[in-house]
């Protein structure tokens, strides 16, 4: 048995955590992270194409632009806030799209739920430069090629957050709406 | 065939001709009283048969000798064939006795070893059995008796040696309960989906499988530290398994992450964990391979010894995924279980992480390098914690990622 006194043991111990939270008590509140900032520059009518869809049968349309679903990405929220709001199926589902600036949108899925993403800034030479944080969505994958007027978002108490939740809802006759449920 | 006579029938004609040639008789099947269950063609009961001189006829029980049967037939014209008859039936059914006792014997072996069997079973599966509990309780008691009194420890050990056993049992029921349920909704899905999302509901069948498997592994540990304290070689094989089941779940995940570090943990009752170190994750599909620094805070309670320590350790953690950044970044939860090794007086413990909010598993066995507590010299510590995490890595190429949740950890810890 290692004879440290546990007082002195107990003052290290604060010591660091006090050190710790001097460094990131002088991190901003919200949007300090630089690279998020990325994402004003894209838009609904940016082009992509899938990297990467792991697995591979998950149905990710493969090319086209970002439609409805940057608009729901642009509601994104903290990790704080990070909640699948669908059953969660153990399965790994992600997908990387490559879009038309270079820039990857890296996005983990379950059950065909967007809930949260990062982005990856490439250079002309495809080399990797920097990634963003983790941020919450709850944005369906169907969104990706539709127009905002078949989104749609309620919000939600998410964690520490209100956030929208969107899901794909094309404007039909009422008889299949209904048919829907 | 005659006149479409069966088989059995031809053979009783041809024999009671024979018979009767001889001057003797042998009964036909039609004077037995049931003919199907006996199956003979001459009439056999359970306790003889019948046999005749030619002139008697007599019952031969099987207790007679062939003494008997000689004496019986005497100098008659039957006299060889039933000789014949009556020694066949009685080795037949001399060994017709011996293969049902052995039958009876093999029989009781098997009930007896299905009846173990089904009780060690019931140990590990059903916990919510009475006769389990009971089972638990009393080989609980029997375990304390023999390896707690004799080395003299007392009761606030004994009761949270109790108190860790049973954490670990219900962590481990939980997970496989959570394993069950991931297994029962994907059946359920599998069974009515087709296409692309049947695959994704047997991908699911398959990962609740395993996750149920890896339950009943810990709540298998939690119960040998009930019922068995002093022996750490049965935690060990289930160690052995569970780095089996790790490996497959990366391989179906298409990767891993390993993370090692240094940790500072300071445990009263509630836990407060800091940690350090570096992470290399490999993409399977394309080898490409990541490194970096990661950073960990954990707050969390425990259930054992109440005895306030401080103490640091070294971590070891793999997630079966390739994508370090979304395993190792934000809060993760993460439900553990240990025990002092041997006589060192420092724990090791092994747990179960669920990150990305629950998309990602992981797996963490944690080794205790130097501790200082009020209280020391505890040749056991079982113990059995629950904690959240916050994670924030430095990568290579991405740079610091997930500072915001070492923030929240750093509110969460210090209030805000």
């Amino acid at each position: 048995m290692i004879k440290v006194g546990f007082g002195k043991a107990l003052v290290i111990f604060f010591g660091v955590s006090v050190f710790a939270f001097g460094i990131f008590a002088i991190i901003p509140e919200k949007d300090w992270e630089p690279r998020i900032k990325h994402l004003k520059k894209l838009s609904a009518d940016t082009t992509f194409a899938a990297e990467r869809i792991e697995p591979e049968y998950l149905p990710i349309q493969s090319t086209g632009r970002l439609g409805a679903f940057y608009s729901c990405l642009t509601k994104y929220g903290g990790l704080g806030s990070r909640r699948m709001t669908r059953p969660n199926n153990g399965i790994e589902e992600w997908v990387i799209l490559k879009l038309q600036d270079n820039t990857r949108l890296d996005i983990r899925i379950n059950n065909g739920e967007a809930f949260f993403f990062s982005l990856k800034l490439y250079d002309k030479n495809n080399t990797l430069q920097a990634g963003s944080d983790l941020y919450a969505i709850n944005c369906d994958m169907e969104l990706l090629n539709k127009s905002d007027s078949d989104m749609h978002c309620e919000d939600k108490v998410l964690g520490n957050e209100i956030r929208p939740v969107c899901t794909y809802r094309p404007q039909q006759p009422p008889s299949q709406d209904d048919a829907k449920g | 065939m005659l006149n479409g006579a069966s088989p059995q029938a031809a053979k009783a004609i041809e024999l009671q001709t024979y018979a009767r040639e001889s001057g003797g008789t042998v009964e036909a099947v039609s004077q037995s009283a049931d003919a199907t269950r006996h199956g003979s063609f001459a009439y056999d009961s359970d306790d003889g048969f019948w046999l005749s001189n030619g002139s008697d006829r007599a019952f031969i029980g099987y207790g007679a000798s062939m003494n008997d049967v000689s004496d019986f037939l005497g100098n008659s014209p039957a006299r060889d064939l039933g000789m014949q008859y009556a020694s066949s039936r009685l080795v037949a059914k001399q060994a017709r006795d011996n293969a049902f006792y052995d039958g009876v014997v093999s029989g009781h072996a098997k009930v007896r070893a299905d009846a173990i069997r089904r009780a060690e079973q019931s140990q590990t599966l059903n916990l919510n059995d009475p006769r389990t509990q009971a089972l638990m309780v009393n080989a609980a008691v029997a375990g304390y008796r023999d390896n707690f009194f004799e080395t003299g420890l007392k009761g606030l050990e004994l009761a949270s040696y109790a108190v860790g056993g049973a954490g670990l049992l219900l962590g481990g029921a939980r997970l496989a309960g959570r394993g069950a349920m991931e297994l029962a909704k994907s059946g359920f899905r599998g069974s009515f989906i087709h296409g692309s999302s049947k695959t994704a509901a047997v991908w699911s069948a398959t990962k609740g499988g395993t996750q149920l498997y890896a339950g009943y592994q810990v709540a298998d540990a939690g119960l040998g530290m009930l019922t068995d304290p002093s022996g750490t070689a049965a935690a060990m094989r289930q160690g052995i398994k569970t780095g089996q089941h790790i490996y497959h779940e990366g391989v179906r995940n298409g990767g891993f992450t390993y993370a090692t570090g240094v940790t500072g943990e300071l445990d009263v009752g509630t836990k407060v964990n800091l940690a350090l170190g570096g992470y290399l994750s490999v993409d399977l599909k394309t080898m490409d391979f990541n490194y970096g620094i990661y950073g960990t805070g954990e707050l969390g309670s425990k259930l054992g010894l109440p005895n306030p320590t401080a103490s640091r350790g070294w971590e070891h953690t793999v997630f079966t995924t390739s994508k370090f950044q979304d395993a190792l970044v934000g809060k993760y939860s993460i439900h553990g279980a240990g025990d002092n090794y041997r006589n060192t007086g420092r724990a090791l413990t092994g747990a179960y992480i669920s990150a990305a909010g629950g998309a990602i598993s992981g797996y963490q066995f944690t080794s205790e390098l130097k501790n200082a507590s009020i209280k020391t010299g505890f040749a056991r510590d079982p113990q059995a914690y629950t904690n959240f995490g916050y994670g924030a890595i430095y990568d290579s190429k991405l740079g610091l990622v997930g500072a915001d949740t070492l923030k929240e950890f750093l509110q969460e810890l210090l209030g805000d």
